[in-house]
């Protein structure tokens, strides 16, 4: 062996003990797993929020995050007023661009009878602020008069800046002559049949 | 491919070599990780919806040969990032922010076969920087986004953890987490001990006196430290050299230094340090004052006075004086030799020629506390002596032993 080889030979195996002792103290000890994460869904929840005071004197029902209502329950709303679902303070400064696809179930006292939603979010002093509002009103036609799922949806403006007190709100008002509403809030606990917001990434 | 190229080729990989050996070695300083062994199947958990919590649990079957202290705090981190291979995400939505996520968890500990469990309590904190104090020490760590904590300090101990055990996690996320698959990573480490040894010297009295070559010291010391010791010593600090007082032996729970002062110690007042290094590298040490004294007392006579002339009786008294150690109370001497043709009779053996002179031995000169002085009514007819001129040799010691003359 020459002088060139014994060199090469020593230098290569400095080389391999480094490379071992590097991966050893990298990558002992370390387990993965893997898990997909899916936007959450907002169900409406047909309990009453208490009025804070001083605030409008609206109707105020839950919006419950991830969970489905465990009772079914049926608000009634008629034209000239509006409804609001809010959820609880989301303790949030930003939420990502979204997509809010809004289905609810509802019947209506005469056929073709038109229902104007709205997502807002909702300060502390129940001061609303529009998100989004879908460009054409959901028109009931079909099986007015049964509890069907209607479906709507809205995209945000961007990203949504909030207050960490900020709720979520959706708002429902009846446009059309004399009409009335009935909204479902939970259907035979079904996370496909309730009536709920869900919130897709755009 | 000559050799020559080849050699720059392999030097420049043995260069890369060398840097990820660095780069590891630097990651590792805060962190140092111990054994997975076997079926690490990976994290066991559930989808779910931004907003909600999922469980995940896994285990690290840890297997018991690890050479490391039983008591070591087992921590877990934690690290959720975006799956970038999964699907296309914007990289500002796609990050895990502080607050993202918020953990809790518990470490399963089974008994007999699995029919029983204890389950211990983890804090998992995402909280930057994070102080984890435990009974080896303090370990403040960076905790970077999306990185977790996990740990119980007080029953969370590598003995506490065996095989089949499981950790469970409860992994809530806020609703505005974007919806995409994320990794969670999972890594078991331990603490590093950064706790010193405690060490007090408990002999420090011994020191309020003075040292001089030749001595014998003796250090005794406590030495408190949870991880075990790896090395004791003592050391003197001189200016021309550290002396080293080594470890004798232990007995009742004290360590004990000795040390025979050599001969070349220079007189002065020296930092004697004893020092204990734990397993972990850390060090303790306390500290005392060696005080060497190589000076001899100061003697100067108060009477008679110098040539003066006196009748039988010589009224001898004698000042003897050492700042340091103390002067010998016994160790004062005098002897008188006769002055014959301004000869000196000789300390020992005879004159040189036709003569012959008289010298008493040395004789012990006692102290009079009340006076401070070394004294005595020296009669020189009991001593034999004619009159005569006489020469007055006077000697005393230290307690050390430096003996001094008077001059």
């Amino acid at each position: 062996m020459n002088k060139k080889t014994a060199i090469v030979s020593i230098l290569f195996g400095i080389l391999l003990i480094g490379i071992v002792s590097a991966s050893f103290l990298t990558y002992f000890g370390k387990i993965t797993g893997s898990v997909e994460v899916k936007a959450p869904v907002f169900y409406l929840d047909g309990s009453v929020v208490p009025i804070p005071p001083n605030t409008p004197n609206l109707a105020y029902r839950y919006l419950s995050a991830n969970e489905v209502p465990d009772e079914e329950n049926v608000t009634y709303l008629f034209d000239g007023n509006r409804l609001i679902y809010v959820s609880e303070p989301l303790g949030l400064d930003y939420f990502y661009d979204s997509a809010f696809n809004i289905k609810i179930r509802v019947k209506t006292n005469e056929e073709g009878n038109l229902l104007q939603l709205r997502i807002t979010k909702i300060d502390k002093n129940m001061v609303e602020s529009e998100i989004c509002e879908p460009v054409n009103p959901i028109n009931i036609s079909s099986w007015y008069d049964e509890f069907r799922i209607r479906e709507t949806s809205c995209l945000s403006n961007g990203e949504i800046i909030l207050n960490p007190t900020d709720r979520i709100g959706l708002e429902i008002r009846g446009i059309g002559g004399t009409a009335e509403y009935w909204i479902k809030t939970a259907y035979e606990s079904s996370s496909t049949g309730s009536s709920r917001i869900e919130v897709s990434a755009i | 491919m000559n050799h020559k190229t080849l050699t720059l080729i392999i030097t420049s990989i043995f260069i890369i070599g060398i840097m990820i050996v660095i780069t590891a070695g630097l990651v590792s300083a805060e962190e140092e990780y111990i054994g997975v062994i076997s079926n690490t199947t990976g994290i066991d958990i559930s989808n779910f919806i931004a907003g909600s919590t999922t469980t995940a649990n896994f285990s690290f079957d840890y297997e018991d040969i690890y050479d490391a202290d039983k008591h070591y705090p087992l921590i877990f981190k934690i690290n959720i990032s975006y799956l970038e291979d999964a699907e296309e995400c914007q990289l500002d939505d796609c990050s895990v922010w502080k607050n993202d996520f918020e953990i809790d968890g518990l470490l399963r500990r089974y008994y007999l076969f699995g029919a029983l469990h204890k389950d211990i309590k983890l804090k998992c904190s995402e909280e930057s920087p994070l102080t984890i104090n435990h009974q080896m020490g303090s370990n403040t760590l960076d905790v970077p986004e999306g990185i977790f904590y996990c740990y119980n300090t007080t029953e969370g101990t590598i003995e506490t953890l065996k095989k089949r055990n499981k950790i469970f996690l409860n992994i809530f996320s806020n609703p505005a987490l974007y919806p995409a698959t994320y990794k969670i990573t999972a890594q078991m480490f331990y603490a590093n001990d950064t706790y010193s040894p405690i060490v007090n010297i408990t002999n420090k009295n011994d020191f309020n006196v003075y040292y001089r070559e030749g001595n014998n010291i003796e250090v005794q010391a406590t030495i408190n430290e949870n991880m075990g010791l790896s090395n004791k010593w003592g050391t003197i600090f001189t200016p021309t050299q550290n002396i080293t007082v080594p470890f004798s032996h232990k007995t009742e729970g004290i360590y004990y230094f000795t040390k025979m002062l050599p001969n070349d110690i220079q007189e002065g007042n020296y930092i004697l340090k004893i020092t204990a290094e734990d397993t972990s590298g850390n060090i303790g040490n306390d500290s005392t004052t060696l005080k060497i004294d190589m000076t001899a007392p100061v003697i100067t006579l108060v009477s008679p006075e110098d040539k003066s002339v006196v009748s039988e009786i010589i009224p001898l008294k004698i000042n003897v004086t050492d700042e340091k150690s103390g002067t010998n109370q016994s160790s004062v001497y005098y002897r008188l030799r006769e002055i014959i043709s301004k000869q000196i009779c000789p300390e020992i053996g005879v004159p040189l020629g036709n003569y012959s002179c008289a010298r008493t031995d040395w004789i012990n000169l006692p102290y009079n506390p009340t006076t401070g002085f070394y004294e005595k009514e020296v009669n020189t007819t009991e001593l034999n002596l004619n009159s005569g001129e006489y020469w007055l040799d006077v000697k005393a010691k230290d307690i050390l032993g430096n003996e001094g003359f008077l001059e």
